[in-house]
């Protein structure tokens, strides 16, 4: 039966690494960090980590000062990847689209924390400095649709406008939901992706307390996320946003617009087991739903960009649902984990990595783990990338695993455009 | 986050003061602010500007009362916060 193909027209991201995506990539090949040691916080309340923040992110450069400033820091990341992408795919001319189009035209985005920097501030204006009245923006922007619903104004968008908010899996279900979106025939254009801003000092104590985050093995913080090694010792909290724009096949071409890859394939699974411990079956599930819907066999799949956070219990569980998965095939396909370069950007990381994955199938080259000295055992039986990356791929069809706290897991599968 | 300058409000005119603020949310040079100008015309729509006036009763130390008219333009700001501008000088 035929259906509806969906093509990723536009990429767009700020990033640890910046905001171009062919710099990206180029530095996750050269298996580059930008994992720094960093001090989050302010005055009495400060806290040292490894973290891979955007450093150099100017939102009043990149917005304008009348925009960035009605916006959380998750918003602007939001509304600059966005843009980058909006221009990626050719759309920025007025014209670009018909009026039904944009009309139709939907706003799928995920975050796990939301405007959490302007929740933080509130705190601080109220409980430390004892102030009675707070921002009259505060709502506007800390609540978790602010990023979606700015970016449905700056394009035009009036279909659907939707946040997920599903942990590490928030973007990586926004971009899902956005392949179901087109199939449906709702809309020939939809903008997905996420956004995530979360290094506030009383988000980032939560996850100190989770005993989760990193510790460097040797003083450098970029060797600290080290996935699938032996030595391996938690995750670097990171932040950014990234946005692809899906656009229905037909209508792609028929506008001449270059096409990166294919998003084939989405799958999506809950634990239902425990709000941490990842569980091989429930991620196995969505893995086996992702290549059904891209109509796929375990045998077409080149690389799998892993959702591999480095925790100790989180990276051999995916590695048993891969082998699962994979069979007789796990030997030979490409696996790695470039949260080890970037860090983890929480409800952006489905993002930010399902773009990763379409630069690794339009390039034909697969990036490293970066840190990986020795596989851990329980880690073994697929082709770890480690080093710098690969070229000259054969790669048709890449997965990205996204695995979420509370047990929610997203499978995006991404075919080279023919 | 964005950091909030206090300003010293010693011969500080509220044009002066009211400039300042709108150069954090507006995307023209502080010296086009002029009492004339339309605040929609440089962006600054209903939300912008109850942050404004937040922003300006942080730097006056004085709460502006609720029910005034909404300011259209520039110099509609300077006439609203200038006694209490005033009031907050003679008590430094």
């Amino acid at each position: 039966m035929s259906r509806r193909r969906v093509a990723v027209t536009g990429l767009g991201l700020v990033c640890p690494f910046g905001s171009d995506a062919d710099a990206l990539f180029a530095a996750l090949m050269r298996g580059e960090s930008a994992v720094r040691e960093e001090t989050v916080g302010e005055g009495d309340h400060t806290l040292t980590i490894h973290s891979a923040a955007c450093r150099d992110f100017d939102a009043a450069a990149a917005l304008g000062r009348s925009r960035a400033a009605v916006m959380d820091r998750c918003s602007q990341l939001a509304a600059a990847a966005a843009s980058s992408a909006w221009h990626d795919a050719g759309l920025a001319a007025t014209g670009a689209l018909t009026a039904e189009v944009q009309e139709s035209g939907c706003v799928l985005w995920g975050t796990g924390a939301g405007g959490t920097q302007t929740l933080e501030r509130c705190y601080r204006e109220l409980f430390l400095r004892d102030r009675t009245r707070i921002s009259p923006l505060s709502v506007v922007q800390g609540m978790n649709n602010a990023a979606a619903s700015h970016l449905a104004m700056m394009f035009g968008l009036g279909g659907a406008c939707l946040t997920y908010s599903v942990a590490c899996a928030s973007s990586a279900v926004a971009v899902g939901e956005g392949l179901r979106r087109i199939r449906s025939g709702d809309c020939q254009v939809v903008l997905v992706g996420g956004s995530e801003a979360a290094l506030p000092y009383a988000l980032v104590k939560a996850w100190e307390s989770l005993q989760v985050l990193a510790t460097s093995p040797d003083g450098d913080a970029s060797h600290a996320c080290r996935p699938f090694d032996n030595t391996r010792s938690g995750l670097v909290l990171g932040e950014g946003a990234a946005a692809l724009v899906l656009e229905d096949w037909d209508h792609a071409c028929a506008r001449g617009a270059r096409i990166h890859a294919e998003l084939a394939g989405y799958g999506s699974s809950c634990d239902h087991a425990h709000l941490t411990m990842p569980q091989a079956e429930g991620q196995l599930r969505a893995l086996r739903a992702a290549l059904r819907d891209a109509r796929a066999d375990p045998g077409d799949i080149g690389y799998v960009n892993a959702h591999g956070t480095a925790t100790s219990e989180g990276d051999p569980v995916e590695i048993s649902a891969m082998r699962s998965l994979l069979g007789g095939h796990a030997a030979n396909v490409a696996i790695s984990s470039t949260k080890s370069m970037h860090g983890h950007l929480m409800g952006a990381s489905g993002a930010i990595e399902a773009l990763i994955t379409v630069k690794a199938v339009q390039s034909g080259a697969v990036p490293p783990t970066a840190n990986l000295a020795q596989v851990d055992p329980a880690c073994a039986g697929l082709d770890h990338v480690r080093g710098t990356g690969r070229t000259g791929v054969r790669l048709h069809l890449a997965l990205s695993n996204s695995f979420a706290f509370g047990g929610s897991n997203a499978v995006l599968a991404f075919r080279r455009a023919a | 986050m964005k950091v909030k300058q206090v300003l010293p409000l010693n011969g500080l005119s509220a044009l002066e003061l009211v400039r300042q603020a709108l150069s954090h949310y507006a995307d023209v040079a502080p010296e086009l602010i002029v009492p004339e100008v339309r605040l929609d015309a440089i962006g600054v729509d209903s939300l912008t500007l109850a942050e404004l006036l937040f922003e300006l009763e942080d730097q006056i130390g004085l709460t502006i009362p609720e029910g005034r008219t909404a300011p259209h333009l520039v110099s509609d700001i300077v006439r609203l916060i200038e006694p209490y501008l005033e009031q907050a000088q003679a008590a430094a």
